[in-house]
């Protein structure tokens, strides 16, 4: 850089008087930035500001918990039907094993199965040590486990001898291929621990109509969420985020996990998301793929709290997103990624009530775009071809302006333009 | 980009306050923070929604620049109805010195305006529902009316009760100083994260209690807002005891001149302010080409007309 405006016997004071200690290594750096970071970050770090602040004036769970569980049970639905134990236990915040357990689920994350697979080979194989540690010598148990490592994986001790080895194998190989979905989850009050039976609470479940919307589940795995990692638990007490395993199926999106059958509290009941507006019909470059992608959307939509799954009456696969960036960022890479199929976006597809729109004054014009570049390539090149948008717009709106013309030549996501004083 | 989870371990050594003099010994405490982070665009509002019912505190990340912004708004109003802590981070003051080159003073008032802006948010929440209260008390106040008026229609009638005497009790205004933002209450902090530090004034009040004598729950009230320290008597002055003087406010002196200098002494400023320009520079080349484009569209529709 050609402006060094540097000016290093001052830094030196300042450091000095801050008594800080910068090496002099650090001191040469030609970048003026490093420098900087170098500086603040020990002077002032951000973390411990932040976390101090956090700790300090942020409640703590039992606290926050006696504060704000009254308001959320009341706009839960049917809360006059909630069991007085399960109130005590959220509003005091009980810890105890035996204690009630109430949970909430936000939503479901997606995780190939190769990544839980590493996570429980490591657990089990450490609870594998421990066991042969106490009959054996420390050596031996370490000997033993390395070979199970190697032999066996994942395999629980004394589980699954019969089977043949190839069909494991195989077995094995599909599992870690498919997608799980974990909940993200926290607990409000008891303990919960893998194997635990415990009731799913749908987000329709009225406890004044306790035999509705309520499933039976058993907690296959506990995980930390650490990031991207997962990291495995036997047990969450209360006032934690957790990831739990064994929802699939029974959980979309979000719901409310609790160990008492009756006068159970629905978290999940108060639906506070934005509805979705955009709508996209997906198909596959090959249409042989189309399984792959069914499942794939399928997986989003449990996976998203504002992502829908639909099939129309006309056969399109329809995905409904919050905006055109969720679309991208959420439902496109994500499926085009794990699912490996090529993703056409044949026309967008708007709802009729949308389109009517105070339609007396302002008519709803439709125009097509190219999609960004990147995002076609991402998307395969399968834009090649010119699927026809569907004709009913061009025949209502056959004012699409010129300029806007140049796009319907290109596949593209439909835009929703107002212009004043059309048709 | 998705909500995503972490659990932090936090351990702090904490001498134990209250008897002055003696000195304790530091005692470790041990927290376990779940930090759930969660996308700021209003494509995403609402894993912002979800995420927010497992929380029981917020920290919510105002740009210095920006300013508040409607998902700003959107973020404070979610965690209003959840019933859940907010702490404000002003980020990105480096911006403040870097791009925008402001003087510590003028930083100061841009970061008063925008805690001001982030309470009258929150001054607004608290407005609304406090008509919606007034109006629920108002509809039991008139439907007791209605129940006495009914029963001295049909009994005795009492002229000496009127009305305000039937009321249950005046509307309880509830106090509203605590859901404000205000550095001095520790629930505001100071950031520059690409940067890597922040501060509260909390941390300044206990760097500068030896050195200026006054005591730490002293410093804490002072160090933000229009108080003046006098540079003779090392006193600390309100605004009306400045009899003309110009001072700095103690924000500017003991906080932000320190850092304000660390940028400009390492060359920081000059740096980034050059690659701004530069930024800016390659826009307005853009920006050139596209009306010469358009130009040249523009002359081609002339001479097809003709």
């Amino acid at each position: 850089m050609f402006c060094r405006g540097q000016d290093l016997e001052k830094v030196e004071k300042i450091i000095k008087s801050l008594s800080l200690r910068v090496l002099p290594r650090e001191m040469k750096t030609k970048d003026e930035r490093q420098l900087l970071q170098t500086i603040m970050m020990q002077w002032l770090p951000l973390s411990t500001a932040l976390l101090v602040s956090v700790v300090e004036q942020l409640p703590a769970p039992p606290q926050a918990q006696k504060e704000r569980m009254p308001h959320v049970l009341e706009s839960a639905p049917g809360s006059e039907a909630v069991s007085e134990v399960v109130k005590n236990a959220i509003f005091n915040f009980d810890v105890r094993p035996e204690a009630p357990v109430v949970a909430y689920v936000s939503k479901m994350v997606s995780v190939p199965g190769e990544e839980l697979k590493k996570i429980r080979r490591v657990k089990l194989s450490a609870a594998e040590m421990r066991e042969l540690g106490r009959k054996r010598t420390v050596e031996l148990a370490r000997q033993i486990a390395a070979q199970d490592n190697v032999a066996e994986g994942a395999e629980a001790p004394g589980g699954g001898d019969n089977e043949e080895p190839g069909e494991k194998e195989k077995l094995e190989e599909e599992e870690e291929e498919r997608e799980h979905l974990i909940g993200f989850a926290r607990v409000y009050s008891g303990t919960v621990k893998i194997g635990q039976e415990l009731y799913v609470l749908g987000p329709k479940y009225n406890p004044m109509h306790p035999n509705q919307h309520i499933q039976r589940v058993k907690v296959a795995d506990l995980y930390y969420m650490m990031g991207k990692d997962l990291e495995a638990l036997d047990e969450v007490p209360a006032g934690n985020v957790f990831g739990i395993a064994g929802l699939e199926g029974k959980i979309l999106k979000s719901g409310t996990l609790i160990s008492v059958e009756n006068g159970g509290l629905n978290l999940a009941g108060v639906n506070l998301g934005a509805a979705p507006i955009v709508r996209v019909a997906l198909e596959p470059r090959n249409p042989s793929e189309m399984g792959k992608l069914i499942e794939g959307m399928k997986l989003l939509e449990q996976a998203d709290p504002c992502a829908e799954y639909i099939v129309q009456d006309n056969g399109e696969h329809v995905i409904l997103t919050a905006g055109e960036l969720h679309l991208e960022v959420s439902c496109s890479i994500p499926l085009s990624d794990r699912v490996e199929s090529r993703l056409m976006v044949p026309a967008a597809v708007l709802e009729r009530s949308q389109r009517a729109v105070r339609k007396d004054r302002y008519p709803v014009i439709i125009s097509y775009r190219p999609i960004p570049r990147d995002y076609r390539c991402r998307l395969g090149d399968g834009f090649s071809e010119r699927p026809k948008p569907p004709s009913r717009h061009r025949q209502r709106h056959n004012s699409i302006q010129a300029d806007h013309g140049q796009g319907t030549n290109e596949t593209s996501t439909a835009r929703c333009n107002e212009i004043p004083g059309q048709e | 980009m998705e909500s995503s989870a972490i659990s932090l371990y936090f351990r702090i050594l904490r001498r134990p306050e209250g008897i002055s003099g003696a000195e304790l010994e530091p005692k470790a405490e041990e927290y376990l923070v779940n930090l759930i982070d969660s996308p700021g665009h209003i494509d995403f509002s609402s894993e912002v929604s979800t995420a927010s019912r497992l929380c029981d505190g917020a920290v919510v990340l105002v740009d210095a620049v920006e300013g508040v912004c409607s998902q700003t708004v959107t973020v404070l109003r979610q965690a209003w109805i959840e019933h859940i802590k907010p702490l404000l981070v002003i980020n990105k003051i480096d911006r403040l010195i870097t791009e925008l080159r402001l003087s510590p003073e003028e930083a100061f008032d841009r970061m008063s305006k925008l805690v001001e802006q982030v309470n009258a948010v929150m001054g607004s929440f608290f407005a609304g529902e406090r008509m919606e209260e007034d109006l629920k008390w108002r509809e039991i106040l008139e439907a007791r009316l209605a129940v006495t008026k009914e029963q001295t229609d049909k009994g005795l009638p009492e002229n000496s009760e009127t009305p305000d005497d039937n009321t249950p009790a005046e509307f309880e205004e509830k106090d509203d100083e605590e859901i404000y933002f205000a550095p001095e209450k520790h629930n505001v902090i100071f950031a520059s994260a690409i940067d890597g530090w922040a501060f509260t004034i909390r941390q300044f009040a206990s760097l500068y209690e030896r050195k200026l004598g006054i005591k730490k729950a002293v410093l804490e009230k002072v160090l933000w807002g229009k108080y003046y320290l006098d540079p003779k008597t090392k006193r600390v002055l309100k605004e009306k005891h400045l009899k003309g003087r110009k001072l700095k406010p103690m924000f500017v002196t003991l906080v932000l001149d320190i850092i304000w200098a660390v940028y400009q002494s390492t060359g920081t400023v000059l740096q980034q302010y050059v690659a701004h320009l530069c930024f800016l520079r390659c826009l307005a080349c853009s920006a050139k080409s596209i009306l010469f484009g358009l130009r040249l569209i523009n002359s081609c529709f002339v001479e097809v007309r003709t």
